[in-house]
C-alpha cells in the first residue's frame, strides 16, 4: 500500500546530517568526525507504520438509493469501503482512524494499528446514518489541525458542494505534508438522470428544499451541469495531486477498491 | 368564410384535451429523496423559463391539433378568394329538360339533341374530383344516377341513350329537387343548370310562392349554387296533336261495340285542311279518315270497332301532318275484350211458370243467343240457384253475384260472399217483396257493410194508380251508362219505364210526396246516414236513388231499389233493360280490374292468381327495355306493382303459356303547346330565380370560368395539421430526449 517517509532506528544507513544542538551525541559519527574534522550524525532509514485516517460524510445526500443500486445507498456503500479499507491497513501494521462528519466533525477516532482496533471501527461505523448538510470545506479546515501528524488521508464522500471552497480545503491538508486519495461514491441515477414523469425532487439535507420538475425537459441540461462539476473537480484534484477515484453503487466496491491499489501500485 | 359542416366547428372544444391531460399530469407527480440537488438547482434555475416556453408551446402545438382537426372536419370554405381556372372541383346539378316538346325543331336541330350537346359540353369541362348529378325533368323529375357521379364518361355514355318523348316538365318539382340535390354534393363550389325549352305553359304553372320557396331553399344552403339557365327554344309553333282518345269502354266482351272517340287539337295558328288519322288494332290498320282542323281549334273523329277474339288488344291512333312535333302526333289505347262473364243469379222467388221467376228477365238480359237459339255466342254464362245453394265453388266461378228478391242469407254463406267482393267480386243486389227489410238493414247494411244503403221505405205503390215514379233523364257519369247518353238507346229511353213501386234508399227526400213508410222496418231511424261510399247511378225523379253502387275490398256492389223481374216495374219488358242490365254485369265485372290505360309515371297493376306467385313476369317497356318482374301474394291472388311508367308507350306483360297483357301509357299533351316564353319574361325568370341566363353550353363554360370564386381550404388546414404533427413530435423529442 505504501512505501514509509519517516527516518527512525533502523540497521540500513540513509545519510549523514551536521549536528546541531540538540542532537544525541550518540548519534555523532566519530569515523567522519576524525576524517573531516566536522560533527555529522548518523541517520538510518526508520520502517514505521503509515498512519491513515479515513474521512467518511455522513451527510444527507450519502443517503440516496438508486433503484439500480441493488437497495445499497451511497453511505452503506462508504462504510463498507471504510471498514473494507480499514481492515486493509491494519493487516500490514498500519496505523488507521475513522473520521465522520457532516455539516461538522462528528467523531474523531485516532489512528492506532492495532489489530482489535478495526472492531472498534467497524463498530463505530455500523451505528452511522445520513442526516444534516454536507460542509465538506469547513469541515476540512476543522480538521487540518486535529490531525498533527502527516499521513494518508482517505475521503470518502460525494463530494457535492462547493467545488472552489472544496479545493482551497483540500490544498490546505496538501499543505499540512497530508497524502489524499478521494473515493467519489456516485449513484447510477445521478450519473445518467433516466427519470421520466413529473417528480418532485425532495432534498435529502433539506426537506422544505423541493423542485417540481418535468426531468425529460432538464436531463439535457442536467447532464451537462454534472460533466462540468466531475470536470472542474478531476482539474481540481489533479492540480493539487490528489487522487480522486470515482466508485459507482452498481459496481461492487472490492473491485472498485481492487482496481485503484493497481493502478497506484503500477504509478509507484 | 362559410362552413359546409358547421355542427363539426363544434370539435375545436377538443383543444382542452391536450390541456387536462397536462394538468392532470402535472397533479400526478411522484416524489423522490434526491441528493444531488445542487446539480439540479442551476439547472432548474438556469432553464425555468426556457421550459416554460417549451411546456408552453408544446401545449399550444398540442392544443392546436384538435382544434385544427375539427376545422378541416367542419370543411370551411373561403367565399371571398378567387381561385385559378380549373384548379378546384366543383358540384354540378343539370337538370336537363326531356319532355316531348323538346323533340321539336329548335335553331340547329332538335331542342333535346342542342340540350344535349350543352350538357356534353359541360360535362366535358368539368375537371377532376368534381361531382355531377343529371336530372331528366319530363314528367316526374328523376336523377339519372342514384348517386352524383365523379366519372364524367358515365354521364356521356348515358346521353346518347337518353329517354326523351316525356311529360310535361314541373318547373317547381325540378327546382325543388336541384335544389335538394346540390344541397348534399361534395365540393363547395356548386352549380345548379336548366336546360330547357321554357315553354310558356311550363313557366305560367310556377308561382311566385313555388319560386320564393326555392330562394329560400337556396338561401338556407351553407353554400348557394349559382344556378344558370340555358333556353333551348325554336320559333315553329305549328303542332298538330292527338290531344285525347275517349273510349267508350275499356273492357267489353267479344262482339260487343267500342266506340272511340279522337280529338284532335291544332296548337298552332295556320289552318292543316288534310289532317290522315289512322286508327290500327294490334298493329292492324282498321279505320282511316281524314280531318281539317283550323288553326288554334279541335276537330274530333269517331271510330267503332267490334273485337273477335278475346284478350289485351292495342289500340293505336296516328294523325300524319306536316307540323314540327311528330311526337304528340300518335297515341296508344288499350282495352281488355273478355271472353265470358261467369253470373251466378241467386233466385228469392223462383217459379216454374216462364218469366213468372225473380230472375228469368236478367236470363234473357243476359244470354240473348242462348235463348234465342242463334249462332252467336253470348259474353255472359249463368247459374241459378237458390239462396242455399252458394257453397265455396259456385262462388269461386263466378265472376258477378246477383242476389234478386232474397229474403235473407244465413251468417255463414254471407262471411263467404262478403269475402267474394272483398277479393274484387261483384254482387248486384236486386229488391222485391220477399226482403226481409229488418236483416237488410241491420246485418246487410250495418253489421257487414255490404247494402250501400239503409231501406227508409218503400215509395209508390203497386195498388195504387199515378203513384210510380219514372227515371230521370240526365247526363250519367258511370262508366256503365255511357252508352245511354246519347242516340236512340240513350236517357230518354231509359226514362220512359215505370217504376211503380220501390225502397226508398238511404235519408228520405223531403220533396217526395208519393211515399209511405215501411211498418215492418224496425230498424228505421231518424238518424239514418247515408254512407258516403256510396254513390248513386240511376235516381228516380221522386228524388230516391234507383240504382246505388258502393266498393267493398276489391269489388263493387250495386244495389237496385226495385225488382229484377217485372212485379214492381215495367222496365224489364222494355228493350232498354238488355242493353242495362249488360252493361252494369260488364261494367261490374270489370271494375275491381286495374286500369289497363295509365298517365306516365302511375303504377302499372297487374293481377294473376296467388298460384302464380312462383312464376317470373317478363315486362317489355317502351324502347325495346325488358324487365322481370316476380308477383308478390296479396291475400287470394297475386300482384305485380311496376312504378317506373315514366315514358310513354305500350308496356307489355309476358308469361310462357298465357296470352300477354298490354298497357298503355301517354302523357297529358300540355307540352304539345310549343309556345316559349320571350327573351323578356325569361330574364324576368332568372331574376326570379337568382339565376344567369346564357346562350348554350360554350357560354357557360365561360360564365363559370368567370364567376369562379370560394374554395374549400380544408386541405390546406390538413397540410396544418400533419405539419403541426411533425413539429409537436419534434418538439417533444428535442425538448426530452431520454436515452433508451
Amino acid at each position: 500500500m505504501h512505501k514509509s517517509p519517516h527516518k527512525g532506528f533502523s540497521v540500513e544507513f540513509k545519510e549523514h546530517r551536521q549536528y546541531v544542538h540538540g542532537d544525541e551525541i550518540r548519534t555523532i559519527d566519530w569515523k567522519l568526525f576524525a576524517k573531516t574534522d566536522r560533527l555529522y550524525i548518523r541517520e538510518y532509514e526508520e520502517e514505521t507504520n503509515l498512519r491513515c485516517n479515513i474521512l467518511l460524510d455522513k451527510s444527507g445526500s450519502m443517503g440516496y438509493c438508486g433503484s439500480r443500486s441493488g437497495g445499497v445507498s451511497k453511505h452503506d456503500y462508504a462504510v463498507r469501503l471504510a471498514a473494507c479499507l480499514g481492515h486493509l491497513m491494519l493487516a500490514q501494521q498500519d496505523a488507521v482512524g475513522l473520521i465522520h462528519f457532516d455539516d461538522a466533525v462528528r467523531r474523531i477516532i485516532p489512528p492506532r494499528s492495532k489489530p482489535t482496533h478495526l472492531t472498534a471501527i467497524v463498530n463505530e461505523l455500523s451505528g452511522l446514518k445520513a442526516e444534516h448538510e454536507t460542509e465538506l470545506a469547513s469541515v476540512f479546515h476543522q480538521l487540518v489541525p486535529k490531525i498533527p501528524r502527516r499521513g494518508l488521508l482517505v475521503i470518502i464522500s460525494d463530494l457535492f458542494g462547493n467545488i472552489d471552497e472544496l479545493m482551497k480545503a483540500l490544498a490546505h491538508f496538501r499543505h499540512a505534508k497530508h497524502e489524499i486519495v478521494i473515493f467519489q461514491i456516485w449513484d447510477p441515477d445521478e450519473l445518467d438522470f433516466p427519470f421520466r414523469q413529473w417528480t418532485q425532487f425532495q432534498s435529502l439535507e433539506q426537506k422544505s428544499h423541493r423542485r417540481l420538475i418535468d426531468p425529460a425537459h432538464l436531463r439535457k441540461a442536467y447532464l451537462k451541469n454534472l460533466e462540468t462539476f466531475r470536470e472542474a473537480l478531476t482539474a481540481g484534484c489533479h492540480r493539487n495531486r490528489i487522487d480522486l477515484v470515482p466508485v459507482v453503487t452498481d459496481q461492487p466496491y472490492a473491485e472498485a477498491l481492487a482496481s485503484y491499489l493497481a493502478t497506484r501500485r503500477r504509478l509507484r | 368564410m362559410s362552413f359546409l359542416n358547421i355542427a363539426l366547428l363544434g370539435g375545436i372544444a377538443a383543444f382542452a384535451i391536450p390541456l387536462i391531460i397536462h394538468l392532470l399530469n402535472r397533479s400526478k407527480f411522484k416524489t423522490l429523496d434526491w441528493g444531488a440537488m445542487h446539480l439540479l438547482d442551476s439547472v432548474v434555475a438556469s432553464n425555468s423559463r426556457r421550459i416554460r416556453l417549451e411546456q408552453l408551446l408544446l401545449l399550444l402545438i398540442r392544443c392546436a391539433i384538435p382544434a385544427l382537426l375539427a376545422f378541416c372536419l367542419a370543411r370551411p370554405v373561403l367565399t371571398q378568394w378567387q381561385s385559378l381556372p380549373g384548379d378546384a372541383p366543383a358540384s354540378t346539378v343539370i337538370l336537363l329538360d326531356n319532355s316531348y316538346s323538346m323533340d321539336a325543331m329548335g335553331e340547329s336541330g332538335t331542342r333535346i339533341a342542342e340540350a344535349t350537346n350543352d350538357t356534353q359540353r359541360i360535362v366535358d369541362s368539368i375537371g377532376k374530383g368534381s361531382d355531377t348529378s343529371l336530372i331528366l325533368t319530363g314528367g316526374v323529375p328523376a336523377p339519372l344516377f342514384d348517386t352524383p357521379v365523379f366519372d364524367t364518361q358515365a354521364i356521356t355514355d348515358q346521353l346518347s341513350f337518353l329517354d326523351t318523348g316525356r311529360g310535361a316538365t314541373s318547373l317547381s318539382q325540378t327546382l325543388e329537387l336541384g335544389a335538394s340535390l346540390v344541397s348534399g354534393m361534395a365540393s363547395s363550389r356548386r352549380n345548379l343548370i336548366l336546360i330547357s325549352d321554357f315553354q310558356q305553359a311550363d313557366v305560367d304553372a310556377l308561382t311566385d310562392s313555388q319560386i320564393a320557396k326555392f330562394r329560400e331553399q337556396i338561401a338556407g344552403q351553407a353554400v348557394p349554387p349559382s344556378i344558370t339557365l340555358i333556353p333551348r327554344r325554336g320559333d315553329r309553333t305549328e303542332n298538330l296533336a292527338i290531344d285525347d282518345v275517349e273510349l267508350s269502354t275499356t273492357a267489353l266482351g267479344v262482339g260487343q261495340q267500342l266506340k272511340v272517340r279522337v280529338r284532335i287539337k291544332n296548337y298552332g295558328s295556320l289552318d292543316v285542311s288534310e289532317a290522315r288519322l289512322q286508327f290500327a288494332v294490334d298493329d292492324r290498320l282498321v279505320g282511316v279518315t281524314e280531318l281539317a282542323v283550323a288553326g288554334d281549334a279541335t276537330a274530333q273523329a269517331l271510330f267503332v270497332h267490334k273485337f273477335e277474339k278475346p284478350g289485351s288488344h292495342v289500340l293505336k291512333f296516328d294523325v300524319d301532318a306536316r307540323d314540327d312535333l311528330k311526337t304528340d302526333n300518335q297515341y296508344v289505347a288499350v282495352v281488355d275484350v273478355i271472353d265470358s262473364i261467369e253470373v251466378l243469379m241467386i233466385d228469392g222467388a223462383p217459379s216454374r211458370e216462364p218469366m213468372r221467376g225473380e230472375t228469368d228477365f236478367l236470363s234473357v238480359a243476359l244470354t240473348p243467343f242462348s235463348l234465342g237459339r242463334m249462332q252467336l255466342a253470348d259474353l255472359v254464362e249463368t247459374k241459378i240457384v237458390s239462396v242455399n245453394e252458394i257453397d265455396d265453388d259456385t262462388l269461386r266461378w263466378a265472376r258477378v253475384v246477383i242476389m234478386a228478391n232474397v229474403a235473407k242469407v244465413d251468417d255463414g254463406r254471407l262471411t263467404k260472399l262478403q269475402e267474394f267482393v272483398q277479393r274484387g267480386g261483384g254482387l248486384i243486389v236486386f229488391a222485391g217483396n220477399n226482403v226481409n227489410v229488418d236483416w237488410y238493414n241491420r246485418t246487410f247494411y250495418e253489421q257487414r257493410g255490404l247494402f250501400p244503403l239503409p231501406i227508409e221505405g218503400i215509395g209508390g205503390g203497386v195498388d195504387k194508380s199515378d203513384a210510380g215514379a219514372r227515371i230521370v233523364a240526365q247526363y250519367f257519369d258511370h262508366p256503365a251508362l255511357q252508352i245511354f247518353n246519347s242516340g236512340k238507346s240513350g236517357s230518354d229511353e231509359l226514362a220512359q219505364a215505370d217504376i211503380a213501386q220501390w225502397y226508398v234508399l238511404g235519408k228520405p227526400t223531403d220533396t217526395s210526396a208519393n211515399r209511405i213508410q215501411a211498418v215492418s222496418n224496425k230498424a228505421k231511424s231518424a238518424n239514418a246516414k247515408d254512407d258516403p261510399l256510396a254513390s248513386v247511378l240511376i235516381r228516380l225523379d221522386s228524388g230516391d236513388p234507383l240504382f246505388v253502387e258502393k266498393p267493398v275490398g276489391k269489388g263493387y256492389v250495386l244495389a237496385c231499389a226495385t225488382t229484377a223481374d217485372a212485379d214492381w216495374t215495367n222496365l224489364p219488358l222494355r228493350p232498354v233493360y238488355l242493353p242495362l242490365i249488360q252493361q252494369l254485369v260488364t261494367s261490374i265485372a270489370t271494375r275491381g280490374v286495374p286500369a289497363s290505360n295509365l298517365a306516365a309515371g302511375e303504377t302499372l297493376v297487374a293481377l294473376y292468381e296467388s298460384s302464380a306467385a312462383d312464376t317470373t313476369q317478363v315486362l317489355s317497356l317502351p324502347g325495346n327495355k325488358q324487365r322481370s318482374l316476380r308477383p308478390v301474394v296479396e291475400e287470394h291472388r297475386s300482384v305485380i306493382r311496376y312504378p317506373g311508367t315514366t315514358q310513354p308507350g305500350v308496356y307489355t306483360l309476358t308469361q310462357p303459356d298465357a296470352s300477354p297483357r298490354h298497357f298503355a301509357v301517354e302523357t297529358d299533351r300540355s307540352e304539345s303547346n310549343l309556345t316559349s316564353i320571350d327573351d323578356e319574361r325569361l330574364q324576368e325568370l332568372a331574376d326570379a330565380l337568382g339565376a344567369e341566363v346564357v346562350a348554350d353550353g360554350d357560354a357557360y363554360v365561360a360564365l363559370d370560368a368567370s364567376r369562379r370564386h370560394g374554395r374549400e381550404v380544408w386541405r390546406w388546414a390538413l397540410l396544418g395539421l400533419l405539419g403541426l404533427l411533425f413539429v409537436e413530435l419534434f418538439f417533444q423529442q428535442r425538448f426530452s430526449r431520454v436515452r433508451g
